[in-house]
């Protein structure tokens, strides 16, 4: 899963230059193919769950995937420059959660121009960047927020009696939060079974790739 | 952490906490809606010419309002809930107005979102379910589907098939001033606070 490490000989290979470049690269741009050509984008775009949870998630996927090609692969420990870069996709993400931001992506195809682009480049990006730097404890540390923040954002959504989108329906927003709750439990699943059921690695491999290089 | 570090963190807070506080007007409309909503407070909005069509067939512009306070409701005659309960609002507005001092400065409006379906005869069917059309409340359906278009998207209504025939669309109480600008909206049941601004208004 995300954070146990590949055999510390191919991670030694992966160091410098990121094997798997190219491969990388035709799926980052596939994915964004399928997120904004326009009759797919449309499409995503006609329902809230497909919107929020297909849409979005493949724009982050293809930066985060441009990421591991443009930069070289991180060789000490570097946590703390991690920071501003998953600041600034956590503040790209929260505000294309916004409804009237959604709304407005809907509504204006320049909007829906900034959000693509902000949430490959300002999102996924900085995403893909930060998280093989991130030592474990750290990875650990986002991986339970998101749990929370998307059981919290489902629970909002669930729970509002009001349309807070004017391009979606209720029962839509009803949809998307039970789906944001499914998640936040799949995730919290998946990372217990990382803890608990030994799918993680010895503390040798804590996360700090200067250990393995 | 590293100083470059500690600066650049420090530029995203700054920035990102900008981007929200300009995409949610400092923190107070989370939704369109209610960006509708403080738009319209802050700087009132010119509504398009559009010739109406009443509940008897009778054919007028909204421009023949000017000078008068009208309020203004979107609705569709078959719509199951939200409709009826804007028109309830209305119907006790209008008799509010009716035993007061507002006779005669408050005109009140309802225009369908579904000229297609809502002719005069649908029109009066569902003015009879708020006490008939009178006492300045008529019920129009607009004759140009551009015109309809162009008046929607300046008052910001947003109309979407629900999938099974009627739409879904926002609503609520809309008070257009004496100069035939959109100028303040409100919740579909506030009618006291509509009640309180259309006296303070009408002066």
């Amino acid at each position: 899963m995300l954070w146990t490490r590949p055999s510390p000989s191919l991670s030694a290979a992966r160091a410098e230059k990121h094997p798997r470049g190219r491969s990388c690269a035709l799926v980052a741009v596939l994915l964004l193919a399928v997120a904004v050509t326009p009759p797919m984008a449309r499409w995503l775009e006609a329902m809230l769950v497909r919107h929020v949870l297909v849409q979005i998630p493949l724009l982050v996927g293809a930066g985060a995937l441009l990421a591991s090609l443009l930069v070289p692969r991180p060789r000490g420990r570097e946590a703390a420059a991690t920071i501003p870069a998953l600041l600034l996709a956590l503040f790209t993400l929260s505000f294309w959660m916004l409804p009237r931001w959604i709304d407005a992506a809907v509504g204006d195809p320049l909007v829906d121009a900034l959000k693509m682009s902000t949430l490959t480049l300002l999102a996924g990006l900085p995403l893909g960047w930060a998280w093989p730097r991130l030592p474990f404890l750290a990875k650990a540390f986002i991986w339970a927020n998101a749990v929370s923040m998307l059981g919290v954002m489902g629970w909002l959504y669930m729970s509002a009696p009001n349309r807070l989108c004017n391009s979606y329906l209720l029962n839509e927003q009803d949809a998307l939060g039970a789906w944001l709750m499914g998640l936040a439990v799949a995730l919290a699943l998946a990372g217990a079974g990382m803890a608990f059921v030994g799918v993680n690695r010895p503390p040798r491999a804590l996360g700090s790739p200067r250990l393995e290089a | 952490m590293t100083l470059r570090a500690a600066l650049a963190t420090l530029a995203v807070l700054v920035g990102g906490i900008a981007a929200f506080w300009l995409g949610t007007d400092g923190f107070r409309a989370l939704t369109a809606e209610s960006a509708r909503r403080l738009a319209v407070m802050r700087a009132p909005r010119a509504l398009p010419p559009v010739t109406l069509e009443d509940q008897s067939g009778a054919v007028f512009r909204l421009e023949y309002y000017r000078g008068a306070l009208v309020l203004i409701e979107f609705v569709y005659t078959r719509c199951p809930d939200i409709c009826p309960l804007l028109g309830v609002s209305f119907e006790r507005i209008r008799d509010h107005a009716r035993q007061s001092g507002l006779r005669d400065r408050v005109a009140l409006l309802t225009i369908s979102l579904d000229p297609l379906h809502d002719g005069p005869a649908a029109l009066a069917a569902y003015a009879d379910r708020f006490g008939g059309a009178g006492g300045g409340w008529r019920f129009a359906r607009p004759r140009d589907a551009q015109e309809l278009e162009a008046l929607l998207k300046a008052a910001g209504i947003v109309v979407k098939p629900d999938g099974y025939g009627g739409f879904v669309h926002n609503a609520a109480i809309h008070l257009v001033d004496q100069e035939g600008r959109l100028t303040r909206i409100f919740d579909a049941d506030a009618v006291d606070e509509t009640i309180a601004e259309l006296e303070r208004r009408a002066g």
